[in-house]
């Protein structure tokens, strides 16, 4: 810095802002200037006879009271040249600075909708996640549309390998590692990568899973033949397949909590106790501690439902916790939620607990997501209040055509009320709607689903027993009850259909569904 | 710490550069004397130059904000250019490799003219001592004028004077290695 204390006198070179004053810059005035201080200093004594001192940078003339150079070397440093570089430098960093402000405009909309999925993400709900970070491309095609298809500031504005990773990760973290693996084509499209994905801890966790899972499906190959192949689900049928899977533990190549999972697919399958059945997963979930890998997705949801229809709900709210932290928008955690709290005769918490999932769940224009619909109607439906459930359904059913849920909901009020014609249409309605979006779209696990088999069927049966059969579609009856001739039903159901129980109590006391 | 300064200053050479520059063009406009010497120099001016201090208040706060105003406007669409491809929109090397080494060019550039924002704590403390030290006698007009200057600019002199310490001491340099690290590495 350089030191100088101004002279407030000396305003003939600079002006009371410290600035040098523009009549020293004229070069003719400046030419007098300096004539006459020429003239002033050698009319003057020596300087230390006057107490002046020289300039210590020229060393040629003597410095004004209070300043550090002459008056010359003054100007001079306040003339001190720009640099050819730095004002090159200065105006490619201002261009290139007024490109960046375009593209960060441009690249705004996109941008939003990934910050959203972000922060969907921290907080794990992962349908809103999901939703934000796909509309990311979206945005991106609609400022392609603006800016024009061949514009290239296009090639700025897109998104790349690393959402959708995180698109992939949201879903595996939270949903199944080995689904999203096994999707992993459609998710990442061309920009599949291999070499990058793999640095990825999680994307490796799920390829691990995959392998894992590959390996041991394929040694168990035909035991699960066997099983697929067979009509014959007798138990002792189910023991011998019980033994060949065992025979396979411990090989090499064989994961034990998977092979675990296939023994309990067997107990659910063949026509074992329900307590075998929860036996095979208790052991499946040491198995599974004993790994220190998260296996929640492969069995929560099953261990879960069965230990609900085993009237176990304090047993059941523990892995419910851990599949609803995981995801807080997912639908079948908050499900098997209500449905324990309603077993403990909760309405209230149950109630609660349902706004909670509504308010969380609010689409983009502050709607109730379709999955809100399904557990206000089912809310509704458990209290008794039919009208405000059918009100319900009519209203989700304007805005989610597609939603075979809410048909069943309307099967299940006809149960309670004893119309079974109604009923039997509203399931079979519903049914068709399953097998539609099963065989189009992949999504067998509602199709497949016992709440969706058992309504059916229990429709069917009662329609046939006690229905007037002059419905629309009663044709099909006969059919439809003979798809289920194999299947074996909990001893609650067949006395319903037995006339040993009634219907309108199962549906009104504890669960009021069935699972 | 004056190594360390001088080292982060070369690290960040283009922000410091462009830092000099904007000071030297403000020093220029309002025609305080500038030693030349180039803008990185191996001591605490590095990133900045040598000039005499402002005498008015105006001067003062030009001297102390305006480089740092270039610096920062600029910067911050640099940072953000590269920023939001890579890590929002999640632009990576195998998306395009001319395009991610872009990208992150951009950001380095963003972020080394973000490094260099304030003034020399010289700088700032003339600007203080004029704006809030001892006033001359004024009018009640001109003392209510610059009261409500002082007040409304108050947040800025504070944030500038608090921002010189910062940078003098590396401090901010380090806040924005722990903000690479943490988005880049551990995020």
């Amino acid at each position: 810095m350089i030191k100088e204390e101004f002279d407030p006198n000396a305003t003939e070179i600079i002006d009371e802002n410290g600035v040098l004053s523009e009549d020293i810059i004229d070069p003719s005035e400046e030419t007098a200037v300096q004539s006459d201080g020429e003239t002033e200093q050698e009319a003057a004594d020596a300087p230390e006879e006057t107490g002046k001192v020289l300039c210590p940078r020229c060393g040629e003339r003597n410095t004004s009271k209070g300043h550090e150079f002459c008056y010359r070397c003054e100007e001079a440093l306040s003339r001190t040249r720009l640099p050819v570089t730095g004002i090159i430098a200065a105006v490619i960093a201002l261009a290139a600075s007024v490109f960046c402000f375009v593209v960060v405009s441009l690249d705004a909309s996109p941008a939003v909708q990934a910050v959203k999925g972000d922060i969907a993400m921290a907080d794990n709900n992962v349908y809103a996640a999901y939703d934000a970070y796909n509309k990311v491309d979206t945005a991106a095609k609609e400022i392609a549309g603006i800016i024009g298809e061949k514009s290239p500031l296009n090639n700025f504005v897109k998104s790349g390998l690393g959402l959708k990773l995180r698109i992939f990760k949201a879903i595996a973290g939270n949903y199944n590692p080995l689904l999203t693996y096994q999707r992993r084509d459609s998710i990442f499209g061309d920009s599949l990568n291999e070499k990058y994905l793999e640095k990825d801890k999680d994307y490796r966790l799920a390829k691990e899973h995959y392998e894992r899972f590959e390996s041991t499906y394929k040694i168990l190959q035909e035991p699960i033949d066997m099983m697929e192949q067979s009509d014959d689900n007798s138990r002792e049928n189910g023991e011998t397949i019980l033994a060949l899977i065992e025979e396979k533990r411990g090989q090499e190549g064989v994961d034990d909590v998977i092979l675990d999972f296939f023994i309990y697919n067997v107990y659910a399958f063949y026509d074992f106790d329900k307590e075998e059945l929860l036996d095979s997963l208790k052991k499946l979930d040491e198995d599974a501690d004993k790994t220190g890998l998260d296996y929640s997705w492969l069995y929560y949801k099953e261990y879960v439902k069965v230990l609900i229809s085993m009237n176990k709900p304090d047993e059941a709210m523990k892995y419910i916790d851990v599949l609803a932290e995981k995801d807080i928008s997912a639908y079948d955690p908050v499900l098997y939620k209500m449905q324990a709290y309603l077993l403990k005769g909760d309405k209230d918490s149950a109630k609660k607990l349902v706004e909670e999932y509504r308010e969380n769940n609010k689409t983009q224009d502050n709607k109730d997501s379709d999955s809100s619909y399904s557990l206000l109607i089912n809310m509704a439906r458990v209290e008794g209040d039919y009208d405000k459930a059918t009100a319900l359904i009519k209203e989700a059913q304007e805005i989610y055509s597609t939603v075979p849920e809410y048909n069943r909901q309307v099967a299940l009020i006809y149960l309670a009320q004893g119309k079974y014609d109604e009923a039997y249409e509203a399931a079979y309605a519903c049914e068709q709607m399953a097998y539609y979006l099963a065989s189009y779209y992949g999504e067998t696990d509602y199709y497949t689903s016992n709440m969706l088999m058992t309504t059916v069927y229990l429709s069917a049966k009662l329609c046939e027993k006690y229905g007037e059969k002059n419905t629309e579609n009663i044709e099909h009856l006969q059919e439809v009850i003979d798809s289920f001739e194999t299947v074996t039903w909990d001893k609650e159901i067949t006395d319903i259909v037995e006339g040993k129980a009634d219907v309108k109590d199962y549906l009104t006391k504890g669960v009021c569904d069935f699972i | 710490m004056r190594i360390l300064y001088v080292i982060t200053k070369f690290i960040l050479f283009p922000g410091a550069y462009l830092r000099g520059f904007w000071e030297h063009l403000t020093c220029r406009i309002l025609k305080l004397m500038v030693e030349p010497g180039g803008y990185l120099r191996p001591d605490e001016a590095c990133g900045h130059v040598e000039h005499s201090l402002a005498k008015s208040q105006f001067a003062a706060y030009l001297i102390s904000t305006g480089p740092g105003f270039m610096n920062f406007n600029m910067g911050l669409f640099f940072f953000l250019f590269g920023f939001v491809n890579i890590k929002t929109l999640g632009i990576t090397f195998y998306d395009g490799a001319v395009l991610y080494i872009v990208y992150v060019i951009a950001m380095y550039i963003g972020i080394s003219m973000l490094n260099c924002l304030f003034p020399l704590t010289e700088d700032i403390l003339n600007f203080w001592e004029i704006a809030y030290g001892k006033s001359e006698d004024k009018s009640i007009i001109r003392k209510a004028a610059d009261g409500v200057g002082k007040v409304l600019g108050f947040p800025f002199a504070l944030i500038t004077r608090a921002g010189a310490f910062l940078e003098k001491n590396c401090i901010i340099f380090i806040l924005w290695v722990a903000f690479i690290v943490w988005q880049f590495i551990i995020a």
